[in-house]
């Protein structure tokens, strides 16, 4: 799906990620660990292309990268991101922001209305179509932006801290959703800085955990 | 390519409209400039065509039209117009010639004397209306026989003052067009900025519509529609008002005044309704320049 080789990216002097090298098979689920200012984000930013590596090649879906702005958002259609601050559009509901890929990809959201329920249900979100996302709580805009990530049905879906700043059992909910989705059949990479969570899902679901520390992939901690 | 990205024409895709959150102040500015413009593009259109109306009839009809005045003593004043009327008949390119009695002479005078001057007690020339060929008549010719044979006869074909008015018609018609081109100029430059602010202030729904895979060109329609809208409204209120003031403006008199002449006559009714078109056109083509530089710029 989506394979590193020896990648590396500099920002000013600073090296943030070096020598990567790693490749995120179909229906993986990849557990990034690491503390704050390790990479992960930046490593996470790469697979949907928010960020281009300064060093190595990315290839995406077995071919390099192409350029071009309309290349990068294609790419995004296939690769669902929850990233670490949600990024609602903040006037329009919760159902109106899980409806975005569609509109932004030429579909009428009316058209997948039940759809759109439907998912709002699974994230457990049902009642709260019509909230706006500064009505919800930290769990539940995670869940609303996990919703959105995948209403296209991506193939890849990449998650930046999901349980930063959730209590435990929220946390739980929220990778459990992730697990799910990666037995589905989706390729899960999730960055977490907390350990023990990762070693968590890991030992729930066919998961490898990667260590990442001052930029470099240090370990393999666990593997299924 | 499927229909929503190709239907991302001046209105934008109709599936970006309220994606990003309402910000009145510039869109009803941007509104209130184009209704303003709009207002002076119809004046300056008037103008312009006026000019060019007035241009056309003194090089066109009137360019043919002279006058033969007679002026001696009344002992001799009938042979001399009967003179002056045999060489007119024989010169080619005069087309024809009628004597302008004291009666039309009183009417023409009047609205520069006034009803109640006496103008038969006045020393009037005999008048003669001459039409021409400008084209056959070899003016020197004309002018060299009644010098013979009609020496009180002075033939005027009002070159004189025909020539610095057509040049004056056609300054004011280009400064006309260069009024509506400076028009155009100030509306683009205003919804560039527009679309630039809005930009600048879109940061963060911009970065999550391209997150969730939107194309430039979607969010360059989200940022860009409502401008688009507010033009057209703004050129369509503004061009109302334009056609009104210029419908009630006096219409032209026989004398010809030239300000008088200002308005729109027949199939020029049917330009000023472009106006509204081409604001928002303006209004598109310059917001969605300054979106796109924006979100290159952003990228």
């Amino acid at each position: 799906m989506i394979e590193f080789e020896e990648v590396g990216v500099d920002c000013g002097r600073k090296t943030v990620l070096r020598d990567i090298t790693l490749t995120l098979g179909p229906g993986s689920l990849t557990m990034l660990v690491g503390p704050s200012g390790a990479g992960k984000s930046t490593l996470l930013r790469l697979c949907y292309r928010d960020l281009e590596p300064t060093e190595g090649r990315i290839r995406f879906f077995g071919k390099p990268a192409a350029s071009g702005r309309n290349a990068i958002a294609a790419l995004r259609r296939a690769v669902g991101v929850l990233p670490q601050d949600c990024g609602f559009i903040e006037h329009l509901t919760a159902i109106e922001n899980v409806a975005l890929p569609l509109r932004a990809n030429g579909v009428a959201p009316g058209e997948r209305e039940p759809d759109l329920r439907a998912l709002l249900e699974w994230v457990d979100l049902g009642d709260r179509t019509d909230a706006r996302p500064s009505e919800l709580s930290r769990s539940e805009r995670q869940r609303l932006a996990l919703a959105r990530a995948v209403i296209l049905s991506p193939e890849v879906l990449v998650a930046d801290e999901p349980a930063a700043g959730v209590d435990r059992e929220s946390a739980e909910r929220l990778l459990g959703l992730l697990v799910e989705l990666n037995r589905m059949g989706k390729t899960v990479l999730v960055a977490s800085h907390d350990r023990a969570l990762a070693r968590s899902v890991a030992s729930r679901a066919r998961a490898r955990v990667l260590l990442l520390e001052g930029g470099r992939l240090a370990a393999t901690e666990a593997a299924a | 390519m499927n229909l929503p990205h190709r239907a991302t024409l001046i209105g934008g895709d109709p599936l970006a409209a309220g994606l990003l959150p309402r910000s009145p102040r510039p869109v009803a500015a941007l509104g209130l400039v184009a209704a303003i413009l709009a207002f002076l593009a119809v004046l300056a259109l008037a103008l312009m065509l006026a000019a060019g109306r007035l241009a056309a009839g003194w090089q066109g009809a009137l360019a043919d039209a002279a006058t033969l005045q007679i002026f001696a003593p009344e002992a001799g004043i009938e042979e001399q117009a009967r003179a002056a009327l045999a060489v007119l008949r024989e010169t080619p390119g005069v087309r024809s010639v009628r004597m302008v009695d004291l009666a039309e002479q009183e009417r023409l005078l009047e609205p520069w004397l006034g009803p109640d001057v006496p103008v038969e007690s006045l020393p009037l020339p005999l008048m003669v209306e001459v039409e021409t060929d400008r084209e056959a008549l070899d003016r020197a010719a004309l002018v060299d026989r009644l010098r013979d044979e009609a020496p009180g006869a002075v033939f005027d074909d009002h070159a004189a003052w025909r020539a610095p008015l057509v040049a004056a018609a056609g300054r004011v018609r280009l400064f006309a067009a260069a009024s509506l081109g400076l028009v155009a100029l100030a509306l683009a430059a205003v919804a560039g900025l527009a679309a630039q602010a809005a930009v600048a202030a879109n940061g963060g729904a911009i970065a999550t519509l391209r997150l969730v895979g939107a194309r430039d060109g979607f969010i360059r329609g989200a940022l860009t529609r409502r401008f688009v809208f507010a033009a057209l409204a703004g050129g369509t209120v503004g061009t109302a008002a334009g056609m009104l003031l210029v419908a009630l403006l006096p219409r032209g008199s026989e004398q010809g005044f030239f300000l008088a002449g200002i308005g729109l006559g027949g199939w020029q009714w049917l330009l000023p309704p472009l106006i509204p078109a081409a604001t928002a056109l303006i209004a598109w083509a310059a917001a969605a320049a300054a979106a796109r530089r924006g979100l290159r710029a952003w990228s």
